[in-house]
Parts: structure tokens; sequence; C-alpha cells
């Protein structure tokens, strides 16, 4: 009796064990922003150079930034950090310091290397100029005497 | 609904979960373990209210945490790790829950064992997913 019953409960705890997860996907689905909007990027992912302080940045970035600002660091809940107009100095600040109620302080979890690699990688990330890869090429012809 | 919303929601509604999951096991084991004490039951009892709360509260904290991550179900870096611990443990907290009311104090002592072995690791797969929950959020 004893037995049955603990095979019954086993049959529906998998169940419904499975029913909570796929109820979190389809949760997953219903949060997730439109898919045409993200096959829109603003800013292509920057990769900089394999063996650059920016490299390693990008490699700090996407273990401890990216779920704020993007994987492409063009913003998510974070701002947007192409063509940031702040001087090396107030970025390392800010990564070290954070912003209270907006951003966490890493000054104890970066060494400073890692706030120098971080501060690269923002600086190598090129600001988006808005437009499509044909307009860019109009834009940049010279013009004809 | 505005991010910061949704990141205090999750803040707060997580917490019920961890706590509750954590309370549930140590009174199981206390019931477990203590077997002449005459609050055995009263034990065994609270760690089933526990665990069933725990269970329903996590519903709040996945919903509050996919709507703060945008849907994203794995994201990189400590979002990654945060995921990795929250999907098994969720899962298996909510198997958990059903099973203990479905045999409620009808369970053998082995199928009890069994039960306290997963309960207990679940509670340690949710105490690293607050942890690097924590670390997303707080920075160190």
């Amino acid at each position: 009796m004893k037995n049955s019953l603990q095979q019954k409960g086993f049959a529906l705890a998998l169940i419904s064990s499975f029913a909570a997860l796929a109820l979190a996907f389809v949760g997953a689905g219903i949060f997730e922003p439109a898919k045409a909007a993200s096959l829109i990027t603003k800013n292509k992912p920057s990769v900089p150079g394999q063996s650059t302080l920016a490299h390693q940045g990008r490699t700090l970035f996407l273990q401890n930034c990216a779920h704020c600002h993007g994987e492409d660091a063009s913003g998510d809940e974070g701002p947007d950090l192409h063509g940031v107009k702040k001087t090396d100095e107030r970025i390392a600040r800010i990564i070290t310091n954070g912003i209270k109620g907006e951003m966490p302080k890493f000054g104890a979890k970066f060494s400073d290397t890692d706030v120098r690699a971080l501060t690269a990688y923002i600086r190598s990330l090129v600001p988006s100029m808005g437009f499509s890869p044909s307009e860019s090429a109009a834009t940049l012809r010279p013009n004809k005497p | 609904m505005n991010n910061v919303l949704w990141a205090r929601m999750h803040g707060g509604a997580t917490h019920f979960p961890i706590a509750l999951l954590i309370v549930s096991v140590f009174f199981d084991h206390a019931g477990f373990w203590w077997q002449n004490n005459p609050r055995r039951r009263d034990f065994i009892v609270v760690g089933f209210f526990s665990v069933t709360i725990a269970a329903a509260a996590s519903f709040a904290a996945v919903l509050s945490g996919l709507a703060l991550s945008q849907g994203k179900l794995l994201g990189t870096g400590a979002m990654a790790l945060h995921h990795g611990f929250v999907w098994p443990a969720f899962s298996v907290l909510v198997g958990l829950a059903t099973w203990r009311l479905i045999v409620r104090e009808r369970a053998t002592r082995r199928a009890f064992a069994s039960y306290l072995v997963l309960a207990t690791a679940t509670a340690a797969a949710m105490i690293a997913a607050g942890f690097w929950g924590g670390e997303m959020a707080l920075g160190r």
C-alpha cells in the first residue's frame, strides 16, 4: 500500500517537475522581447584581437557585465556602452565604485589590471551610426567637384 | 513594467523559497535523525509546510526573474551560472513538494531518506543560485 502510494507520488513528482520547467520556458517566451526587434542589432559585437588588453576586457565583460549591458554592449537593463563620452579614469571609477541604486561596485572583485582591461574594451566599442551599409557607402563617397 | 520594479520584486520573491527550503531540510533532518524525540512529528510537519510553501513561492521568484532578464533562460557569465543552478533547483523543488503532498506522513523510512538526500542537494543548488544572483545584483 505504502509502496504504491510512493510510486504514484514519484510519478506525479516527475510530471510536476517537467511541467514546472515547461511553464518557465513558456514564461521565457512571453517575456522575451519581439524576435524581430532582436534581429535589428544596433551594434555589431566588437571582438578585439586575441592578445590585446581589450580582449581580456571582453572576457571579463561577458562574465560580469553582459547580463545588464547586453552581450554586444548595446544596452539592456544598463546603458549602451558604444561611444561612451567619459574619460578612462571616470570609467574606471564607475566600475570600481558603481553608481548608487543603478550599478553594483566591482572594486573588490576586479584588480587594477581587470579595470584597465574593461576600460580598454569599452573604449574599443565603436558607436553605431544608425544607417545601413549601402547608405554608409553613399555617405562616405567623396563629393564630386 | 519598469526593470527596477522587477529587480526589487525578484530580490524579494527569491528569498522566500531559499529560506523556506533550508528550514524544511533542517527540520526534516531533525525529524529523521532524532527518532526518540517527542517533537519528531512536529519537525516533520514543519518540514512539510515549509517545502510546500517554498515550491509555491518559487513560481513568483521564477516569473519575476524571467521578466527581469527579459526571458533569458541561460544568458552569459554570472547569469549563466545563476540559471545553471536555478532551473534544476526549481524543477526538483516542485517535484519534491508534489511528492510530499501526495505521500504526506506515509513515506517509508528508506523513501524519506532518499527524499532528504535530494532535498539537501536542491537546497545546496538553491543557495548556489542565490550566490550567483547576488554576484549579479551586488558585485563586490
